[in-house]
């Protein structure tokens, strides 16, 4: 048995068997064969070539809608392996002049083509992944292996183990059959975080090389709540696991009940959500709105934004499945892990610190101006909210909303309707907007802070980064006065304030949030009840207590302390009034 | 090849210039015609039958493009593909 650390991007608990999708390099030895042996590699290479892109127009009919449009990124494939001219000529020749054997002559001739490539101006560098990919379906075929790197039928419960996932691997994905993603990269936008959170089904990420080294085919656990991948459980870990299955199924059906804490403070629990499914579910969860609909899910696997219609109508439909309550929508947010293989420039020294989020929204202005529009126009169906994410100040937040009012005034003049009132939110993701919260909320109609990407840059940690993951602290003191500073602005100007990230959803931190003084946390919606039950066992004057001392604390350790000494008091105390 | 029998001159409207996915659908409407089909881009020239070969010219937006075909149906090809240049590609 042994345990790999790593990133929960999509929640749950998910027992199965590894199944690996290569997605590494294959080595390729430079080999000649005889003059006589020419015809035939002659042969070889053209038969590959026939065989990828047979797979890929099945590819292409076999993925509808549901996953995004892939046909776009596959017809730009099929484009490659017709171009007799710059491709398949020059691998010919290299086979009949230079005698190479077909893989060899594939993966010479790719490799000259990607060096011009990489001189010339984006976004044309940007294609070298896809000429890869092609480059692998060739002599993935040329040598005899599975050239879909997917096996063509998943064993039942498969756990898809993977450096990442592609977007057609994604999308070609038999979704019946996998409970579970475990990557050696990605992060919380990655193509297979999206996936995941869209089935409802959990994945870690960032689990770094030692991934390779699960056997296929081996019995797996991926443990979103602990956060890591277990390999070879022996029989009480995979008990303990059925058990704990179990719990969450209960708990993420049914009614998620009161959220009243002991005193009768209401704390309104809201559900992050990814795609319109389950929104109906989660209306009769009882739940007070979705907190979060993240949108990157509509941009996956495709080449182009998805078109202003076509948004308009999933908006609508969420909207109209939650009835009047409230559905904040926010913008595209696009971190390190970009959608489209054109602004993905990869080539960003730091992403993190990089063209991500909003300033990628204000970059890719038609884009941008596109979800506004298509949003505005779903906000008849129902009780929308928009946010922009990772807005630094309210200069930024103007500029935005600025945006907004460009795409109302475009609606106007073309007589379409639209939501006059649409409240408009900022999200709170970096320290530096904390301090000059009360400025926000003069602009903003409502805050919602990202604890994820609050955490990460208060504390210039990269939780997917291994080797630093440890240092990723919620209960740090000085994350907690920053939220202390916006909760406080909040206050002064009576607007409403959420927490969104994962700490909202973190039974351990509700007597802190609580203590706080927020009132409205969004999370996972398979957290909803575990979190409902905590906020009922909450005490208002034993949380403000805890968040005082936590506050004063020297550090995380120490706070850490504080909160296992709390939990087990309240323990106590509610075993003896029974 | 013979001198062309069709020239026409159109400018690219795509904010990201031609990359990939118009490239590809130039190659796709070029592939629907006999004749032999070049985009020119001033010094330089790319067969409209070869991805590679129109996206390596790698023009930015506002380039113009001069497609010269010469073949039985010459015109009706680099009408189709000014027209696909010219309404941007569907983007």
């Amino acid at each position: 048995m042994e345990r790999l650390k790593g990133i929960m991007v999509s929640d749950g608990i998910a027992i199965g068997v590894a199944v690996i999708v290569g997605n590494v390099d294959r080595e390729v030895p430079e080999l000649q064969v005889t003059r006589a042996h020419v015809p035939r590699e002659l042969e070889r290479f053209d038969e590959a070539v026939a065989a990828v892109a047979e797979d890929l127009r099945k590819l292409k009919e076999t993925t509808r809608a549901a996953l995004g449009d892939v046909s776009e990124i596959i017809n730009t494939y099929l484009a490659f392996l017709e171009d007799e001219i710059s491709i398949l000529r020059p691998i010919r020749r290299l086979i009949s002049g230079d005698r190479d054997e077909a893989a060899t002559a594939v993966v010479r001739h790719f490799r000259t083509l990607m060096e011009e490539l990489r001189g010339l101006p984006e976004p044309l560098p940007s294609r070298i992944p896809d000429l890869l990919d092609i480059q692998r379906r060739l002599v993935s075929h040329l040598q005899g292996v599975s050239s879909r790197a997917l096996p063509d039928k998943l064993p039942k419960n498969s756990v898809i183990i993977a450096d990442d996932l592609t977007p057609t691997q994604a999308a070609s994905l038999d979704r019946q059959r996998v409970v579970g993603f475990a990557t050696v990269h990605g992060g919380p936008a990655s193509h297979t975080a999206i996936l995941a959170r869209h089935l409802g089904i959990p994945a870690l990420v960032g689990l770094g090389s030692a991934l390779g080294n699960v056997p296929a085919g081996a019995r797996v656990i991926v443990d979103g709540f602990n956060q890591d991948l277990v390999v070879q459980p022996d029989a009480a870990t995979v008990r303990n696991a059925q058990v704990r299955m179990r719990r969450l199924q209960q708990k993420a059906s049914g009614e998620v009940g009161e959220s009243r804490t002991r005193d009768g403070t209401q704390i309104d629990l809201h559900g992050n959500i990814d795609s319109d499914l389950g929104a109906r579910e989660l209306k009769q969860q009882g739940v007070a709105g979705i907190g979060l609909h993240r949108t990157e899910y509509l941009f996956l696997g495709r080449e182009h934004a998805p078109n202003e219609d076509f948004q308009t109508q999933h908006y609508a439909r969420l909207l109209r499945a939650m009835g009047q309550r409230p559905v904040v929508i926010r913008t595209m947010d696009f971190g390190s892990d970009k959608w489209d293989p054109r602004i993905q420039a990869g080539r960003e020294p730091n992403p993190a610190l990089g063209l991500r989020s909003l300033r990628l929204s204000f970059a890719y202005g038609d884009i941008f101006k596109t979800q506004l529009r298509a949003v505005l126009r779903a906000s008849v169906h129902g009780n929308a909210r928009i946010l922009f994410p990772m807005v630094t100040d309210a200069e930024e937040f103007l500029r935005a909303r600025a945006a907004l009012h460009e795409a109302m005034a475009e609606l106007r003049r073309e007589g379409l309707a639209f939501c006059e009132s649409l409240p408009v939110g900022a999200m709170l993701e970096l320290p530096v907007t904390a301090l000059v919260a009360p400025a926000l909320f003069a602009e903003a109609d409502f805050v919602s802070i990202g604890s994820n990407d609050l955490i990460q840059y208060s504390l210039a940690v990269d939780r997917t980064n291994p080797e630093v993951a440890s240092l990723f602290v919620p209960q740090h003191p000085g994350v907690l006065k920053l939220m202390q500073l916006a909760v406080q602005a909040a206050r002064a100007t009576g607007k409403p304030i959420t927490v969104c990230g994962e700490i909202a959803g973190m039974s351990r931190f509700t007597p802190l949030l609580v203590g706080l003084g927020f009132t409205s946390l969004s999370m996972a919606t398979s957290r909803l009840r575990e979190i409902a039950e905590a906020v009922r066992n909450c005490h208002d004057a034993a949380c403000r207590e805890l968040t005082e001392a936590v506050l004063a604390a020297p550090g995380p350790l120490a706070a850490d302390r504080l909160l296992d000494a709390f939990h087990g008091i309240r323990a106590t105390r509610s075993t003896r009034r029974g | 090849m013979s001198a062309p029998s069709a020239r026409v001159n159109v400018t690219l409207p795509n904010e990201q210039g031609l990359h990939a996915r118009p490239s590809a659908l130039i190659v796709r409407t070029a592939n629907k015609f006999e004749a032999v089909v070049t985009m020119r881009v001033g010094e330089r020239s790319a067969d409209c039958k070869s991805i590679m070969e129109v996206m390596m010219l790698a023009s930015p937006q506002g380039t113009i493009l001069a497609f010269e075909a010469s073949g039985a149906d010459a015109s009706a090809a680099v009408q189709a593909l000014a027209e696909l240049v010219g309404r941007g590609f569907g983007e």
